[in-house]
């Protein structure tokens, strides 16, 4: 039987792709997506710039943060270090821009 | 005596990444293979010195795509035999299940890549959706579908809730890739192009150090789950399957033989998994010496090696599997048709991208140096 009967099986199935970006998936909890940055929660311990492994962290002040999302990888170190949650991960994964400026976190 | 020189590559619709291989031919037979690398060299192991070693891990997952968790448990294996530290059970088995979840993702991967290399598009396509099952499950457990960023050192980042969901989603794949591999079992055409294609002899397999499926296809047993286990390898029963051929066809089948194997282990480990809580913390001394750590990769044996001086990094060494079997690639090409190079090079699950070391070129002359040698002829 083999390929031929799976072939058949397929005439009966839904489609397994798509159509996106008309069909979004929803992402699963621990997804991480952009990053969102509270300032008003941030305490200024500088944990997150210096456990950041791709050094896109640059401290300036206590709530100011630059985040370089350019060099950013997505690890998740920063938000776990934070001791305030005051970074967090969300869902967002449509990160595709046409300009490098606009590559941010979201701000709160 | 050759008659052609035909360069296969570093631009060819039949490889993935870019390696140059100057193939010399007479007639259409291979008579002898240049292989020329250096691509997409990275440096990493440069990158690796002067690194924390909480950070570094992020930078080891990154050596390679498909196996990027085998190369963090390397180096979380690395550095717990630096430290004296050993994961709690739970943990253990955690690591073990992911590592084989991985498995599972790469030979299927593996799997589609062979059967569109001689042009079965259908059983590409078959395979690779297969694949997004065990996909989801990494991205719901480790929260991405590539880069797990999974393990840390000691322990690991996330606990899973609902272990129903892994068994389902695991052996939902199951009837799918029993039919495809009863298909490469009896279809003619598949057996065409695999059987006495690309053969190394066991003798050869033990002169040349193969390792992973290349390696077990000659009859060679050399799992390291089996000969050091670690984590909680020494807890499971499973099977490695070895064949005698040595073919493209034998190398195919121990994969594919490898996802029922895999799945065994995963169910063990649910199995068995005490429940107890994942610590949080990882670290507590200040690390320093030297450690190393060997785990088995998708691809075969995957080591790692670092020197720590006040929690850096001052010295890495990495061997992935695809440096050990890359050397083997002329033996097996040797004799072979022309057509049937891109099925011996995809037969042996090339990573170039984890593999690239330093390579010189200077007008039409190659050389491979060591870092000494390097130094003492371009940098003095």
């Amino acid at each position: 039987m083999g390929v031929i009967g799976e072939v058949l099986g397929n005439l009966l199935r839904k489609p397994f792709t798509r159509l996106y970006p008309f069909e979004k998936e929803d992402v699963p909890q621990r997804f991480r997506g952009n990053i969102k940055y509270f300032s008003d929660k941030c305490i200024g311990c500088r944990l997150c710039e210096k456990n950041c492994p791709a050094n896109a962290i640059t401290f300036h002040k206590k709530g100011c943060i630059d985040f370089d999302m350019g060099k950013c990888i997505y690890c998740g170190m920063c938000g776990d270090v934070c001791p305030t949650q005051a970074i967090v991960y969300t869902n967002d994964y449509e990160r595709a821009e046409t300009s490098k400026k606009k590559i941010k976190p979201i701000q709160s | 005596m050759s008659d052609y020189l035909v360069p296969f590559g570093p631009q060819h619709p039949a490889i993935k990444e870019p390696i140059s291989l100057r193939l010399k031919l007479s007639g259409s037979t291979v008579e002898g293979v240049d292989a020329q690398l250096g691509y997409i060299h990275r440096g990493v192991e440069k990158i690796f010195e002067r690194e924390n070693i909480n950070n570094a891990l992020y930078l080891a997952e990154r050596i390679c795509g498909i196996c990027s968790y085998a190369h963090a448990s390397a180096y979380t294996r690395a550095m717990e035999s630096m430290m004296h530290i050993r994961a709690p059970p739970r943990v253990q088995y955690l690591r073990t299940m992911f590592a084989e979840l991985e498995r599972l993702h790469s030979h299927l991967l593996w799997a589609g890549f062979m059967c569109h290399e001689i042009g079965f598009e259908t059983l590409f396509q078959l395979f690779w959706r297969e694949r997004e099952q065990i996909l989801d499950v990494f991205e719901r457990y480790t929260g991405n579908r590539v880069h797990h960023s999974y393990n840390k050192l000691g322990t690991v980042r996330y606990d899973i809730e609902d272990e129903d969901y892994i068994r389902e989603q695991v052996h939902s794949i199951l009837p799918t890739v029993k039919s495809l591999r009863s298909e490469i079992k009896g279809n003619g055409v598949v057996a065409a192009r695999f059987k006495k294609v690309g053969p190394v002899t066991h003798k050869q397999a033990i002169e040349y150090c193969l390792v992973g499926p290349p390696a077990r296809a000659c009859g060679v047993k050399n799992d390291i789950r089996k000969l050091d286990p670690y984590e909680a390898y020494g807890k499971t029963k499973f099977k490695q399957p070895i064949y005698k051929s040595g073919d493209s066809y034998a190398r195919t089948m121990v994969r594919l033989d490898e996802i029922f194997e895999s799945v065994k282990i995963i169910d063990q480990c649910l199995r068995d998994m005490p429940a107890t809580k994942v610590p949080k913390h990882s670290l507590k001394a200040l690390p320093q010496g030297e450690g190393y750590g060997r785990v088995e990769a998708p691809r075969g044996e995957n080591f790692h090696y670092y020197i720590v001086k006040d929690s850096k990094i001052t010295r890495a060494k990495i061997r992935p599997p695809t440096l050990a079997v890359f050397p083997a690639l002329e033996t097996m090409m040797l004799g072979a048709h022309v057509g049937d190079v891109p099925v011996i090079v995809a037969s042996i699950d090339p990573c170039i991208g984890c593999m690239e070391r330093i390579t010189v070129t200077k007008g039409r002359r190659t050389e491979t140096l060591t870092e000494q040698e390097f130094r003492r002829k371009y940098c003095g």
